[in-house]
């Protein structure tokens, strides 16, 4: 049981936080920034894909995707924030956990009035509860 | 049922099969007045609901006539004059109009955009995966979908999507679909890699396969 990293996307797709944790294998881009356009525009249109195929009513929710070899489960709010959690194919209870991180976020950033919510989180409170949380998950070890 | 569509993808992204069930649309008509209580937009050259829930009549619905007039496209003909129906709902003076509603399906179109939609999705996920010799989305679950896929050592993709709920043996539905490709579409001396599958033999398989799928959601045997 692994997780592997971490992305979090403000509404405009800009990347406010990444961490890895036990990441294998680089995605072969040099430029960070350029891996979390990557990122962003994939699960951007992962959401529309999945919103013109279902022609059921209802809100359409992405949960989750998996590969052989990973997982990535995904979470955004009406605030339009995105998060996206890459863990091995079988982790349980990952849906909670980012539910976790983003009262996390709230507590530490959202909260904190100094602080420009659409800038990088340099907050040190965030980063190490987010750390905390995840290492102390079951799925981590 | 709980398969909502089965598409083959060819290696270059093309949709070669799709398959869903066949259903009849059930249409409504409803009686409106001015100004019209629902938002219409052009949506892919139809005119769909983008606001507002009248009675049955949903977000996402097609506009199909206007007082008995077939629509196509975003247009109909009244006496040979082509009228924009956007247009048409605009004026005060051809209310109280009746209007025909479908609910929302798929194009072809727009089965061959989703196709090769997914086929860059998948090429992304390898290339982003964090781990080591990743295939790409085999699994992707939604609210309202699971959109199982499998591609084969030569690239073609078998794609099922089923209910939120299903519990059938996808994967041995997949191998099977990917026999019946291999069996009914390949051996053909005269079958095109990139063409549409066209065997009556394969679609006559699928349908027995999925209807057997359908009563006994265990595993699939020949």
């Amino acid at each position: 049981m692994t997780i592997y990293n971490f992305y979090f996307f403000n509404r405009n797709g800009k990347c406010i936080y990444y961490k890895e944790w036990k990441r294998e294998k680089h995605s072969g881009i040099s430029d960070r920034t350029e891996e979390f356009k990557l990122m962003f525009g994939m699960l951007s249109s992962l959401c529309s894909f999945a919103e013109r195929l279902s022609t059921k009513e209802g809100q359409q929710v992405v949960r989750h995707f998996r590969t052989s070899s990973y997982k990535l489960t995904y979470i955004d709010t009406p605030t339009g924030l995105r998060m996206a959690l890459n863990t091995d194919p079988y982790a349980a209870g990952i849906p909670e956990l980012m539910k976790q991180i983003y009262r996390i976020y709230v507590d530490t950033v959202l909260r904190n009035p100094l602080l420009d919510t659409s800038e990088k989180i340099e907050s040190e409170l965030f980063a190490s509860r987010l750390d905390q949380v995840i290492i102390h998950h079951s799925a981590y070890a | 049922m709980s398969i909502y569509r089965i598409f083959i993808i060819s290696r270059a992204g093309g949709l070669i099969y799709n398959w869903e069930p066949k259903n009849e649309l059930v249409e409504i008509e409803r009686k409106f007045d001015y100004p019209l209580d629902v938002i219409l937009d052009e949506y892919d050259k139809r005119s769909c609901v983008i606001f507002g829930e009248k009675d049955d009549v949903k977000v996402r619905y097609v506009l199909t006539a206007v007082n008995g007039h077939a629509v196509s496209d975003t247009r109909f003909f009244i006496d040979n004059q082509p009228q924009e129906v956007l247009d048409y709902l605009k004026e005060q003076n051809n209310f109280p109009v009746s209007l025909r509603f479908a609910p929302p399906s798929l194009s072809t179109n727009e089965k061959i955009i989703l196709s090769s939609t997914f086929h860059s999705l998948y090429a992304i996920a390898v290339q982003l995966s964090p781990a080591a010799k990743s295939t790409g989305i085999e699994f992707l679950e939604t609210s309202q979908f699971k959109l199982h896929c499998l591609q084969s050592r030569t690239g073609v993709k078998f794609i099922v999507i089923t209910s939120p709920t299903a519990s059938i043996a996808i994967e041995s539905l997949l191998n099977k679909i990917y026999e019946f490709y291999a069996d009914y579409a390949l051996k053909n001396p005269f079958h095109n890699l990139d063409m549409p599958i066209r065997s009556e033999k394969f679609e006559e398989n699928l349908r027995l396969l999925l209807e057997r799928v359908e009563k006994s959601p265990g595993a699939v045997t020949i």
